[in-house]
């Protein structure tokens, strides 16, 4: 076997064995998003699960895409790194639930700004992340920014659980951003 | 004044506002790739059409109820805060004694949707709003 067929192999094996339903390496364009968005709603179309679960799978996925090509977009990461360093996103599915990970590079000086982020929409419970939903829906003026900050109070009240995230240093100025958000199948 | 009709993609939902029957409507799903340019056409319109209804109300006193009907199947969060300026400017109108209510769409299995309407509607000073299961 050639070191690509077996670097292949196992790659799918690994995503095999992890339940991969899809998963995604590049640059996340508008019109990537949308077939694979596509792709995902066909899928789920012909699946059991129920409408409310697909939907708010669906939004999750939408408002994680949504992030890290927002991500992509800001920042000039690729000079910084002197390589290209696309993100990374994975649908999977065990133990009853779904699983949405990204993972993207962000610069250091972002770090506690989105790690305090989370940890806001993670010390709330749905009440709370309804009203702080409002309050930033009132709050924001939309002309100025294409990004609320609602993105991410949405993803957790559609996920019902907590949000996991991991800064892993790359560089001295670069972190890798691991989100997962998960939300069980009903 | 014009009507303004926009056609649904698989990401941008489909628009209709049309003076001359009366019908106004947003429906389908909503994340546009640029948000601002695709909703600004919408509150420009509505922002004309409130000199419309001025006009009317001025000469021929107060006038038709206009109903605005909200179907979105998802609407992602950026588009919620156009969203929300899109009411905010329908309530700007109604604050001002004009005919008009809102009428909030959502599939019975689908509570997130119709949670959304309750909170878009909790910020809301005068539009009747009212939410019709389907």
């Amino acid at each position: 076997m050639s070191k690509v067929t077996s670097e292949a192999l196992e790659i799918h094996d690994y995503m095999n064995e992890k339940n991969v339903i899809m998963s995604f390496m590049g640059e996340l364009t508008h019109q990537v998003t949308t077939s694979l968005l596509k792709n995902l709603k066909d899928s789920m179309s012909y699946s059991n699960v129920d409408l409310l679960t697909q939907k708010r799978l669906y939004g999750i996925i939408v408002e994680c895409l949504d992030n890290i090509a927002k991500h992509w977009a800001a920042i000039d990461i690729q000079r910084v790194m002197g390589r290209s360093t696309p993100p990374i996103f994975m649908l999977s599915k065990r133990d009853n639930y779904y699983y949405i990970v990204t993972g993207n590079h962000v610069p250091n000086d972002q770090v506690s700004a989105l790690a305090g982020k989370i940890e806001m929409v993670n010390s709330l419970d749905k009440k709370g992340l309804q009203d702080f939903y409002r309050e930033s829906l009132a709050k924001e003026t939309p002309f100025n920014s294409d990004n609320g900050g609602l993105g991410i109070i949405d993803i957790a009240l559609k996920s019902g659980n907590k949000l996991e995230y991991e800064f892993r240093p790359v560089t001295d100025g670069v972190s890798f951003y691991v989100v997962q958000a998960r939300i069980s199948i009903n | 004044m014009n009507t303004l009709t926009i056609e649904p993609t698989d990401f941008s939902p489909k628009v209709v506002l049309d003076p001359t029957k009366n019908v106004f409507e947003l429906s389908g799903e909503s994340r546009p790739e640029n948000t601002s340019k695709f909703y600004m056409p919408i509150l420009e319109w509505l922002v004309q059409y409130q000199g419309v209804l001025y006009w009317e109300k001025d000469k021929f006193g107060q006038g038709a109820l206009r109903t605005f009907e909200f179907k979105l199947d998802y609407f992602n969060s950026t588009s919620a805060k156009f969203i929300m300026d899109v009411l905010m400017q329908l309530d700007k109108m109604a604050q001002e004694g004009y005919n008009i209510n809102a009428r909030w769409h959502f599939d019975k299995r689908d509570e997130d949707m119709k949670e959304s309407g309750e909170e878009f509607s909790k910020l809301l000073k005068k539009l009747p709003m009212e939410f019709v299961e389907f």
